[in-house]
């Protein structure tokens, strides 16, 4: 009981520190995330701003037509996703990003803007290599599998102007098992 | 190619460390430092570590290889990665229990912007060694995924443990682990 109070514990202050990561560069109050804790998965989210986001775009050395870009065109949520287990021996838990569906209001289902998405756009866009590589790092990995403890953190991006409201459906296995849950009315900050 | 010397103090960091700035975490909840999960994961098989070699912060080459023989901690991380900022002061108070134990500790900065990394290191006035992969390729050669990851190799250069995401490893268990790697 007590590690896994930990880890409970861990991921709330997770979130609670990318909560307030972005929005110390802008002085905004940062939104208050979703939580969700079920069959071995812990994942706690909340869309990034405007401001914020281009801020964080900039200071990883993205000129600003490329950070405007990114803003008008990402859809970010800062996000932390891990293994609700603690125990030795407890079955890995794995998500894949482009299992998840977002489905917009009005428009068809596709799923999260992924790192290999992003290569391509700033491939396309010429942007510099040093944030370009600070990005594919900031973005929660594609595929990524959790052992007891284990946790990661990063950008989610969905592809939607700024505003737009969708259903997230996500995805997981813990062990053998698939788990889905979808998460209604999320919208992309304005 | 230097031979290096983790004990070595860093002149440039103690020069700019009154200029240091940027975030902080400071802000954070005290339960962030408190509610640390403690346990490493056993790399299975024990694959050999990817040699490579990467400049520190001060511009000399490191290379993996010439370490064997001693428990090498390798930790990949960036200035802009919250965990990882979180991570970096129980770094620097295990590195202070394991410096004279024939343990390395590597940091391994993803990415470039040299400046923002001495701003950062002045400001946690962190003292064991930065390596910087400008081009993430040593980060992905050792199968890296997200930020951050820590691989602990053997004597013998195996990745033996591994931890994705912030850890307090200044944990007596933790530090027990480390040192059991020399057997």
């Amino acid at each position: 009981m007590k590690t896994c109070a930990k880890t409970s514990a861990l991921l709330m202050s997770l979130v609670a520190t990318l909560a307030f990561w972005p929005a110390m560069v802008s002085g905004q109050e940062p939104a208050e995330p979703v939580r969700i804790d079920r069959d071995g998965l812990k994942l706690e989210m909340a869309p990034l701003g405007a401001d914020p986001a281009r801020a964080f775009f900039l200071a990883r050395g993205f000129p600003s037509a490329d950070a405007q870009h990114a803003v008008e065109s990402a859809c970010l949520f800062r996000s932390a996703i891990g293994s609700a287990h603690t125990a030795e021996g407890s079955p890995e838990v794995a998500v894949m990003l482009t299992e998840w569906r977002a489905a917009p209001e009005g428009g068809n289902p596709a799923s999260p803007k992924v790192r290999e998405d992003w290569t391509r756009v700033w491939q396309e866009r010429a942007a510099p290599e040093d944030a370009v590589t600070a990005f594919y790092w900031a973005l929660f990995p594609t595929e990524q599998t959790f052992h007891p403890n284990d946790y990661n953190w990063g950008f989610l991006t969905f592809g939607f102007p700024p505003g737009t409201v969708f259903d997230l459906t996500l995805s997981w296995r813990n062990g053998d098992t698939s788990h889905k849950t979808t998460i209604k009315g999320l919208q992309c900050a304005h | 190619m230097r031979t290096l010397k983790p004990h070595r103090a860093v002149t440039r960091r103690t020069v700019i460390a009154g200029a240091a700035c940027g975030l902080t975490v400071s802000a954070l909840p005290t339960l962030a430092r408190a509610a640390r999960p403690m346990l490493l994961q056993t790399v299975p098989g024990k694959p050999e570590g990817p040699d490579f070699t990467l400049p520190d912060i001060d511009g000399n080459d490191v290379r993996f290889s010439n370490l064997k023989g001693k428990v090498v901690l390798v930790n990949f991380w960036a200035t802009w990665c919250p965990p990882c900022r979180d991570e970096i002061p129980s770094m620097e108070r295990a590195w202070a229990q394991l410096k004279d134990r024939n343990v390395v500790m590597l940091a391994v900065h993803v990415g470039g912007q040299a400046d923002k990394i001495w701003e950062f290191l002045a400001e946690f006035n962190v003292t064991f060694p930065v390596l910087i992969d400008k081009s993430s390729a040593v980060s992905k050669a050792w199968q890296t995924i997200g930020l951050p990851t820590t691989y602990v190799a053997d004597p013998e250069g195996r990745k033996a443990l591994r931890a994705i995401g912030g850890r307090e490893w200044d944990n007596s268990d933790l530090i027990a682990s480390i040192v059991a790697l020399h057997g």
